[in-house]
């Protein structure tokens, strides 16, 4: 009876403890102004690349929709806005201009926020056996109406691509895809990356979580 | 002292879990990387043929996922790309009733 009464208790204990975190850091305390606008409509402009990975904006890009989205976010649609950067000659428009044309894209797409991101980092190291990527991103998302940051975060990750690897197969569980070729691999990274990088933001409208995740602490 | 164990593992994996998915997304980031790394009909076909799948999945368990946003937007939008009025204005229309907030980007997309 004693033995059980124990277990109980560190039952309770392990329960209290297992969800929070050292730093009291809250999303509210780290980013108010996003509770304050409570942005609907998020434009992803295409990302300043300041690495030599050619492919690294395109991974980044065709992965960012589903994980903003889960988030509660209406993420406008990728690749018709893609388009019309480049037929209108802005596809670098993050990287040439010192300020972003928030008006244009709040008249233009109806986008109360506009999220930036920049890849600081893309390196593949390959060894004997395996290998890893070291991803740097920074992430800002900036309102069109205050031009004021609501969120942003620096993440570094390092994935190993080494198939016997525990985090590689830990990677696999959290995405579970079964094919295992190249692409789909960086593709699973890049997907990886924005999972990491957004764990942090406040949670939507179309979020369950919508105001209800001011407490929840964070790690920066 | 069994059942106890395994209550407790089950509280540990419970705790911390986060809700359920949103919206269903099936291979859509794989085919979208394709298209957009190796452009051409092959791999343009195969994205569309993608992203018809992941609405006929998710109209179908509607109660646990739903059509994420831009995914009727994108199909619209290479509709009318092929010059498809008629099956892209259907499409952006989904969008809309989906998507209230989307209005003024598919006005912009679908002209």
């Amino acid at each position: 009876m004693k033995n059980i009464l124990k277990l109980l208790c560190f039952i309770i204990i392990v329960n209290l403890t297992s969800c929070s975190s050292a730093a009291k850091i809250t999303k509210f305390s780290e980013f108010p102004e996003i509770y304050k606008e409570r942005p609907e409509t998020i434009l992803f402009i295409p990302p300043i690349n300041n690495t030599t990975a050619a492919n690294a904006k395109d991974l980044l890009r065709t992965t960012i929709a589903p994980v903003l989205s889960e988030k509660g976010y209406y993420v406008l649609p990728i690749e018709p806005i893609f388009d019309f950067f480049k037929l209108n000659g802005a596809y670098s428009i993050a990287e040439t201009s010192d300020q972003l044309p928030l008006e244009k894209f709040s008249e233009f797409f109806a986008a109360d926020a506009v999220l930036m991101l920049t890849i600081n980092g893309w390196d593949k190291k390959f060894y004997v056996v395996g290998g890893h990527v070291r991803v740097d991103l920074m992430y800002e998302l900036i309102s069109t109406k205050t031009g004021k940051t609501l969120w942003e975060v620096r993440k570094n990750v390092k994935v190993d691509t080494s198939s016997s690897n525990q985090n590689a197969s830990l990677l696999v569980n959290i995405l579970s895809t079964a094919v295992n070729t190249a692409a789909t691999q960086y593709v699973d990274i890049a997907k990886y990356a924005h999972v990491l990088a957004l764990a942090t933001i406040p949670s939507g409208f179309r979020s369950p979580n919508f105001m209800k995740d001011k407490e929840v602490q964070i790690k920066l | 002292m069994r059942y106890i164990l395994f209550f407790i593992a089950i509280n540990i994996f419970v705790s911390c879990s986060t809700s359920k998915n949103l919206y269903y997304w099936g291979n859509y980031e794989n085919t979208f990387y394709q298209k957009v790394n190796k452009p051409g009909d092959e791999t343009s076909e195969k994205h569309i043929e993608e992203i018809k799948s992941i609405i006929e999945k998710a109209n179908k368990n509607n109660v646990k996922y739903k059509v994420g946003p831009g995914v009727y937007a994108e199909l619209g939008y290479y509709m009318l790309a092929k010059g498809n009025r008629e099956e892209a204005d259907n499409y952006f229309a989904k969008e809309l009733s989906l998507f209230p907030e989307s209005k003024t980007t598919i006005k912009f997309i679908s002209k």
